[in-house]
Formats: C-alpha cells, structure tokens, sequence
C-alpha cells in the first residue's frame, strides 16, 4: 500500500465533499432560495474551500464561488478583467507587492471604513503597511509567510558537520562552507526554494544593510547596482558557479530535499507539514534564517491579500467575505489544514504557547512564528511587476555564470526605463 | 460556373465573412487602434491619443530589437531547416521497405502532441543537472550540457525542439505531394538512366514546387509567431537569447502593462510578417498556375 | 539467382535466395528509420512510464541515467486515479464537446464558402477571397490581446461561445473546400441542379457526398486544432466548467510551491494519446485527400 499521503488530493477531495454537501444543502432548501442568495466570486490559486464553504455556512444570504485557475493565471486574469473593468469578479486576490500596482489602476476598492483602526490590528503590521496605497486602505491580508532554514541532518553529518540547533542563526558563510563540505557527485549543499525571486533573496541585499528601492517607489538606479547588492549577488553567483553548491537548471528543490540530492534548502513553513506527511527516510531539522556575518536579520515575508473590485455589483457582500477571509477563525481553517501561515497576531502567539509544539517536527512552528517578527515586505512600487522579472531575469543570468555588476547595472536600466510610464 | 444566381453567392458567404471579419480584422484594427494610445498608467491617469509615441518607445528600447533580432536570426534558420528536413524525412518514409507503414505512423507521432506537452517534455529532458538527455550523455561519458540554461545554447536548443515539433506535421504534406507525382514519370527516367540523385532534382522538385510554397509559406508564419516555448521553458532568456518578439510583445502587455507599446510591437510584427510571406510567394512560385 | 539447393524445394525459395533479395542498399535507410524513431520517441517514452510512477522516484533513475528511467519500477495508477479526481475527466469531456461542436460548424461554414468561392461568378469575388487569404496569415497569437477584450466586453468570458465561435474563422478549411470544389466537372453539378432541386437539397444530395476525402481532413485538422489548444481557452476560459484539456494539463498538480510531476506526466500522457488514436488510423485517408486537394505539386 502506498504510504504516501496525497495531502492536496484529500484537501481537494474534502472541498469537493464539502462543496457538494453545501450545494445540496441550498438545494434542499428551496426557502433559502427564494430568499435570493447573493453570488459573489472570487478568482484565486488558493485552497479556499475550506473558508469559502464555512463562510457560506454561516451566511445564507451570501454564496462565494470560486474561480480556480493556476498562480500564474491569477495575475494574468486580473490584469485583463479589472483592466477592462469588467464586473465578472468580486474578490480579488492580490498578491501583497501588487496593491501598490493595482492601486494605482483604481483596480481595489478602499476599505478604510470596513476596517477600522482596531481590527486592523489584529495582522502582523508589516502586513499591515503593504495592505495600503496612497493612504487607502485597498486590501488585507490573509496569508502570511516567513522562512525557515531546513537542512538534511545526514547528508551534513556524513560530512562532519552538525547543523544548527533550533535557536542557533547560522551566517551565510557558515552555509557556505557546509556546502562545499556536503556537495559531490549529484548530491548538492544548499538552494532557495523560489532561487530566483526577488521575494526569496531580499534578504541578502536586505541585510547588509541597503534598500530595494527608491523612497519614491520609482528609483532603482544607484539601489540594485550599489555596493550591498553587488557583493550579495556575486555570492550567489558563485554558489553556482564557482562552488557549484547550488544546483542550476528547473528542477524544484523540494523535489531534491526530498531525494536527498539537496542537503540544506531555505523554504516556508508549508515545507514542515508535508516534509512530516512524506515519511522521510532520513531525519532533517528547522532552524532561524541565515544572516551575514555581522549583518541585520531580515526575513522574506508576505503573501496573500484579498481585495474588492471596484466594478463588482455585490461589494457590500464581497466585503462581509473579506472580514471573515481575514479574521482568526479562517486563519486557523487555512493554518490547521497545513496550507498558510497565519496573518494573525493571535495565531502566531498561540503558535508559539502551545504545548504541542515542543517535539519534532512541530517544535519547527515556534521557530517560524518567531521568525515572523522579523519580516520585511517586498518593495511598494506601482511596477512590481517589472521589478520582479527584470531582477529574475538578471538573477537567471547570474546563475549561468553572469557577471554581478554588469547584471545588476543592466537590470536597473531596464527597470528605470520600465518605470518611466509612472511617473 | 453559376453565373446568373445573383443572392445565393453571397448567401453562402456569408457566415464565413461574417466570422473573419469579426474574430480576424476587427481585432487587428483595435491592435492597430490601441498602439496609437497611452496606457494610461501615468499619474494624469487618462488614456490618450499619442500618436508615433509608443513607436518611438520601442524603437528605443534595446530589449526590442534585441527581440528582433532573434527572432530573424531564429526564423533565417529555422524555416529553411524545417522545410528541407520535412522533405527529407517525407522522402524516407516514402520508400517502399518492408514495414514502412510501422516506421510512418512512428515518426508522425509528434503530430498528435500538443506544443504544450512537447514543451514540457522536452523542458525536462534536456534539463541541465536531471534531464534524461544529459542522462544519457553521462552514460556515454560525453560532457553533459547546458543547453536552455546557457546564453549561447539556448538558441540552437530552442531551434532543434522547434524542428521535432513542426517537422512531423510539414512532412506529411511533401508525403502527400510525392504520392502525387505519377509513378510513371519516375521509372521513365530511371529507364532513361538517370541517377537517384538526377531524377530528384529535374523531377521531383519541380513538380513539388505548390507543395514547397505552401509548407515554405506556413512554417514561416508559424515560427515567425512563435510565442509557447520562450513561454514555458526559458522567459525570453538566458540574457534574451530566446526573446521572440510575439513573446516580448505578450509580456509588454500583460507582464508590464504597457498595452499601447505591446499593441505597436504586434503592429509592426504583422507588417513585415505580410513582406515576408509575400517576398516568400514570389520568389518560390515562378511561373506557376 | 544461382540456386545451390536441388530443385525440387516445394516449401519456396531458399535461404540463400531470400538473402540476395534483400536490398542491401535498404540498410542505411532501416538505420535512419531507427535513430529517428529513438529521437522523436524518447522523451515520450520517458514521461509516459514516469506516469506511472510516483513523484518521488520520477528522477531517481535519471541522473546517472539508467535504462530502468524508461520502464516503471513501481508501477502505480496512482497518478491517473488523482487527475480524474482532480476533473481532468471533465476537461476531456469539455474538449470533446467544444471540438466537435467546432468541426461541425467549420465544415458548414467551409463548404458553404468554398463552394461559392469555386463555382459562382460574382462581383467582389477576388476581393472576398483575398480577405479569406489574409486571414490566414495573421497569427492568432497577434490578435489574441484584442480578442480578449472583445470577449470580455461582450460578457463571453467562461462560456461555450468564446471557445467555439472564433475558432469557426478557419480560413484553411476554407481554402481545402474551395481547392476541392474547383476540381469537381460542371456536368455533375448541373446534372444536380436541373432536377428543379434547390440548393440545399443539391448540396446534402451531391456536393458533400462527393467531399468526403476533404471533410474527413478538415475535421483532422479542426479537431487537433481544438484538442491541442491552450493559449486562447487558458486566457478566455480557465474555470473549472469550461477548462479545455492543455489548460488543464498545465494547471493539475501545479501549485506555488511544487508541480506533482507525476501527476502532469499522467495527463499530459492522456492529452497526447487521444489525438493519437484519432489520427493515426485515419492518416492514409488523410493522406490521399491532401493529395487530391491541390496542395501537391
């Protein structure tokens, strides 16, 4: 028998279960549906059955339906909907660097007086601060995420090393000389999850102490080709290329985690939950994100943020929606079935008190929550969109043996040039 | 002929009208429309008419002409490979040898395979540290290579999944002109003496010369529109080598909002497309007709 | 050929007979035949036996490459059981539908326009048909952003019709008809006519019977368009109801963080097979049609 739990199948499986329990329940009702129940949808990548089917429990009068597509055709499909102010959504998800963007389209409805000061404390501030544009509130924060250092505690002993406790930070050049230790044949020292994403090696520039961008959102040049940025990056150029630590081409580094081709990889803490299901032949440990040797503490963080579409016909309803979508009661929905970190203050402390949470591989979640405070969201700027596939583009450079300087130099024109329609 | 039914002409034409015009010209003319206007991103706000503006943007942008530039380095050879490849690979599996019917169905299979799948499968196998090509080159103790991932191979890569891909499909349509061609011609000239060699030349091609046309003709304006590859596989990269310029003008659009310069860039892609394929007709069909 | 054997051989030639048929000259072309085969089949191969496997051990066997990559080594249907679970069946289902709907209405339009194209004088006719032409130059791909659009001003986004009414501009089933009905004698057409049949009667009576060899080669063609297509259904139909097999492919088993490999090898497996079995026993038909179309030379 096949021990391997097929966790997005049984989620899925449970939605479609749960769905199809709740269409019959409406079905069965033919009182409710006389009373006319409001269809608001909402287009995401995202599990939501589990919130969407538990809000529309509790709401007879409201239906959310959700359009699943890919992650990739999220933003596609925003841009082309609300771009053409069409009203066929009603909650919309952004992803946390894009308010800015969608802001500045009068793509997100303002939300100031559904949100009040006090309930909006109730999300991690840094979430908070990229939840707004222009002194608006445009949208909030549903999901959240940070980062962990996960490493394959044989393939480092086998090596002579021994990785870091759970309280233990180790620097960058720690991880590097790890690398060169464990790496050989096909079996490579350490990767980022998402290697070539903006959102993933923030930090690097990031704690060595300089920005991402200009004050006016707008400016790059003389940011992402300065001193910080060139020396962070030209170590992760070697990490390619001249340590070979690092494996290059597509293939995910879970997938080598997982095979035990990849000894030490920086991923969520999604990564604990369906490391532990997997049932792992080998023992692997969660510690704090790496710094630089004398550097600041940054972790990437940020994620999902719903939104109301202007143009949408039910936006009081679509509104009812995101106050459940963003209050602890959905939090914990989405955080208990393994699939977001929490955006709740609350959750995060009783992530951290709970008793439960003292063995492995759940000790690994205190660890996470406590790296939650040190996030720093991604750039506000209106051309997110831009920033982030020129810097990928330049990061993929690099990874093929790209010279650092050049690189960063050519992106930041590129960028400028990009953001000229702004300004 | 029918000469005298005057309405029902036009009455069978025009669904099919109906349907070009709409779906087919009306879209162009917006493209042509919308590359005359801003994007209205600025923070003025409103769309408005701008003239040569977003012409000029492109034309200073040098990631645009670097997307040209590939893409007519690309098409120069793609298009003449595929045609002569297609011909080849037509001419083989038209030899009458015990089983070719089995070999035939074999080597058309690619036919049947969507570019989304072939992408896929490709994009994996020739992954530089865990695809099966490199696999195999390891086993054979060659050194394993980059292919999408380096500056200089990406292109060729591209070129040759391009031809597995397209190559299949144009070859059944020379499959289909060599069984055109009277078998009686052929033997009258292998009686006269001629080589296999001379009986292809002053035979077969010229009475290939519609079927080159067309498949000459469609190739081209299939890889000249190129997008999926540089969609699933590489970006547009490494460092733009595989920037085709439909992609480019697709990720002006949606990855970068700028509708009015993806618009332009679409525009000035279909008129040289339509001198291409022009220059294309005249030179390979003479006297034709 | 010097026989060596005594003569009287009932059973048929001799060995030695059979070897000087053999047409030695035929062996570079076996060898051509077989290289092509590994090329064009090899990454098939490969995803279609790692379908059957499961994630984890998809790459296990591929680098050091070991021929035990091409053969499944635990084989499970686990795969093909979650995508059906995820509506990949229901994708087929859609494609099915839309791809028939689609050759349908393509074959009406074709036959109609060609027909007229072929047989009547008319004013404008040059005009017309250069617009037909044309057409068939411009790339989907290029006018895909404004027919976007369109789609969504006029509140087709998520519905049958986007997916099947843009598609019926196919100016290549145009052009077969029309190439086709140009061959036909004016006799036969007459003869059809002067019976006082009207048109409709003349054409399900005569002219399509006759096309047959055409229609089965646009209905290849319009189908595989259909089945194979991702770009267009992905922008104007991703929802779960309308999703057309390529979008699905690309979209079961993908998520932010990972792609079940397994699961998109099992798919894109099937996506592959259908069009195959439909196009493989038809492809002599195929064939001989595009023969008769005036394609050839």
């Amino acid at each position: 028998m096949n021990p391997r739990v097929h966790r997005r199948g049984l989620i899925k499986a449970a939605g479609a279960i749960a769905t199809t329990a709740a269409a019959s329940r409406v079905y069965q009702m033919p009182a409710v549906l006389a009373q006319d129940r409001t269809t608001i949808t909402w287009l995401t990548d995202l599990p939501g059955d589990i919130v969407v089917n538990a809000f529309n429990e509790q709401n007879p009068d409201v239906e959310v339906k959700i359009e699943a597509v890919s992650f990739n055709e999220v933003f596609q499909q925003n841009q082309v909907r609300l771009g053409s102010g069409s009203d066929s959504l009603d909650v919309i998800s952004v992803d946390a660097p894009l308010v800015t963007s969608y802001g500045l389209r009068g793509w997100l409805e303002p939300l100031d007086d559904a949100f009040p000061a006090d309930v909006r404390s109730q999300w991690v501030d840094a979430l908070v601060e990229s939840s707004s544009y222009n002194g608006q509130l445009l949208s909030i924060p549903i999901w959240n995420s940070t980062q962990l250092f996960y490493y394959n505690e044989e393939l480092l002993s086998a090596a002579g090393i021994t990785g870091p406790g759970p309280d233990e930070r180790w620097t960058w050049e720690q991880v590097t000389e790890a690398a060169q230790a464990v790496t050989k044949d096909d079996v490579f020292g350490f990767q980022f999850e998402q290697f070539n994403r903006i959102y993933q090696l923030q930090p690097l520039p990031q704690g060595k102490g300089s920005q991402v961008i200009g004050d006016d959102g707008l400016t790059v040049e003389g940011i992402i080709d300065n001193e910080a940025w060139v020396s962070a990056f030209d170590w992760y150029q070697k990490l390619h290329n001249e340590w070979k630590v690092a494996p290059q081409g597509t293939i995910e580094p879970n997938e080598l985690f997982i095979n035990q081709k990849l000894a030490m990889c920086v991923r969520g803490p999604w990564a604990i939950t369906s490391l532990a299901a997997a049932d792992l032949p080998f023992s692997w440990k969660a510690a704090p994100h790496p710094i630089w040797e004398g550097g600041e503490i940054v972790v990437p963080t940020d994620s999902w943020h719903l939104g109301v579409n202007p143009n949408s016909k039910n936006k009081e309803a679509a509104i009812r929606f995101l106050q459940y979508a963003g209050g602890e009661e959905a939090g914990r929905l989405w955080y208990e079935a393994g699939d977001s970190w929490p955006s709740q203050k609350s959750l995060l402390d009783e992530i951290v008190n709970n008793p439960a949470n003292t063995e492995w591989p759940n000790a690994a979640f205190p660890i996470a929550a406590a790296e939650s405070a040190h996030g720093v969201p991604r750039p506000l700027t209106p051309g997110y969109n831009e920033y982030q596939d020129i810097l990928t583009s330049a990061f993929e450079n690099l990874r093929n043996g790209g010279d650092a300087q050049t690189e960063l130099t050519n992106a930041a024109q590129r960028i400028e040039r990009e953001m000229r329609k702004y300004r | 002929m029918f000469r005298r039914e005057a309405a029902t002409p036009y009455l069978f034409l025009i669904p099919a009208m109906l349907l070009i015009l709409v779906w087919r010209y009306i879209p162009i003319i917006a493209g042509l429309r919308e590359s005359f206007y801003s994007n209205g991103l600025s923070l003025t706000g409103a769309k408005q008419f701008v003239g040569l503006d977003n012409y000029r943007y492109l034309f200073d942008d040098p990631t645009y002409w670097e997307s040209v530039r590939v893409t007519l380095k690309f098409n120069a050879i793609v298009n003449p490979l595929q045609v002569g490849c297609s011909l080849l690979l037509a001419l083989l599996i038209n030899q009458a040898v015990p089983g070719i019917r089995f070999f035939r169905t074999l080597l058309l299979l690619p036919i049947a395979i969507s570019i989304n799948v072939a992408a896929i499968a490709w994009g994996l196998a020739l992954d530089s540290n865990y695809g099966v090509v490199n696999g195999i080159l390891k086993m054979l103790s060659l050194p394993t290579q980059p292919f999408f991932r380096d500056a200089d191979q990406a292109m060729p890569t591209l070129i040759g999944v391009v031809t597995w891909i397209g190559v299949p499909y144009w070859a059944l349509f020379f499959l289909a002109g060599l069984q055109g061609i009277p078998k009686e011609v052929l033997e009258a000239a292998r009686i006269d003496g001629a080589s296999r060699f001379q009986a292809f030349r002053q035979i077969i091609v010229p009475l290939l010369s519609r079927t080159t046309t067309f498949v000459l003709v469609a190739t081209t304006v299939a890889n000249f529109t190129m997008f999926a590859p540089p969609y699933l596989l590489t970006n547009g990269g490494p460092s733009g080598a595989t920037n085709l310029i439909m992609f480019d003008a697709w990720k002006r659009g949606f990855t970068y909002g700028d509708l009015g310069g993806s618009a332009a860039s679409i525009t000035l892609f279909l008129a040289v497309l339509m001198i291409v394929v022009a220059l294309e007709f005249l030179i390979t069909r003479p006297r034709h007709d | 050929m010097t026989d060596r054997l005594p003569a009287a051989t009932p059973t048929g030639p001799s060995f030695a007979q059979r070897l000087a048929k053999i047409r030695w000259t035929a062996i570079p072309i076996y060898v051509a035949l077989i290289l092509l085969a590994i090329i064009v089949l090899l990454p098939l191969e490969w995803i279609m036996a790692s379908s059957f496997t499961t994630t984890e051990t998809v790459f296990k066997n591929v680098l050091p490459f070991s021929f035990r990559a091409l053969l499944p080594e635990e084989f499970t249907l686990d795969a093909y059981r979650e995508i059906f679970d995820s509506g990949f069946g229901r994708a087929i289902l859609n494609t099915l539908g839309v791809a028939i709907v689609t050759v349908i209405g393509c074959l009406v339009v074709g036959i109609t326009a060609g027909f007229a194209f072929a047989r009547f004088e008319f004013r404008f006719k040059g005009f017309f048909w250069v617009l037909v032409l044309l057409s068939l130059m411009v790339p989907y791909e290029a006018t895909v952003i404004p027919s976007y659009s369109m789609v969504n001003d006029i509140g087709w986004t998520n519905t049958w019709q986007a997916l099947i009414v843009p598609a019926l501009a196919n100016g290549t089933v145009i052009f077969l008809f029309r190439q086709f009905f140009a061959e036909i004698p004016q006799e036969l057409l007459d003869a059809a006519r002067s019976d006082g049949a009207s048109w409709p009667r003349a054409m399900v009576g005569v002219v399509i019977p006759l096309s047959l060899p055409v229609i089965v080669t646009s209905s290849v063609l319009v189908f595989l368009s259909q089945w194979n297509s991702f770009f267009w259904p992905m922008l104007v139909a991703p929802d779960q109801d309308f999703r057309m097999v390529q979008v699905a492919v690309s979209m079961i088993g993908v998520s932010q963080q990972t792609t079940n490999w397994d699961l998109m090898f099992a798919s894109s497996t099937i996506a592959a097979v259908v069009p195959l079995l439909l196009v493989l026993p038809l492809q002599r038909f195929y064939i001989s049609s595009l023969v008769s179309s005036g394609v050839k030379g």
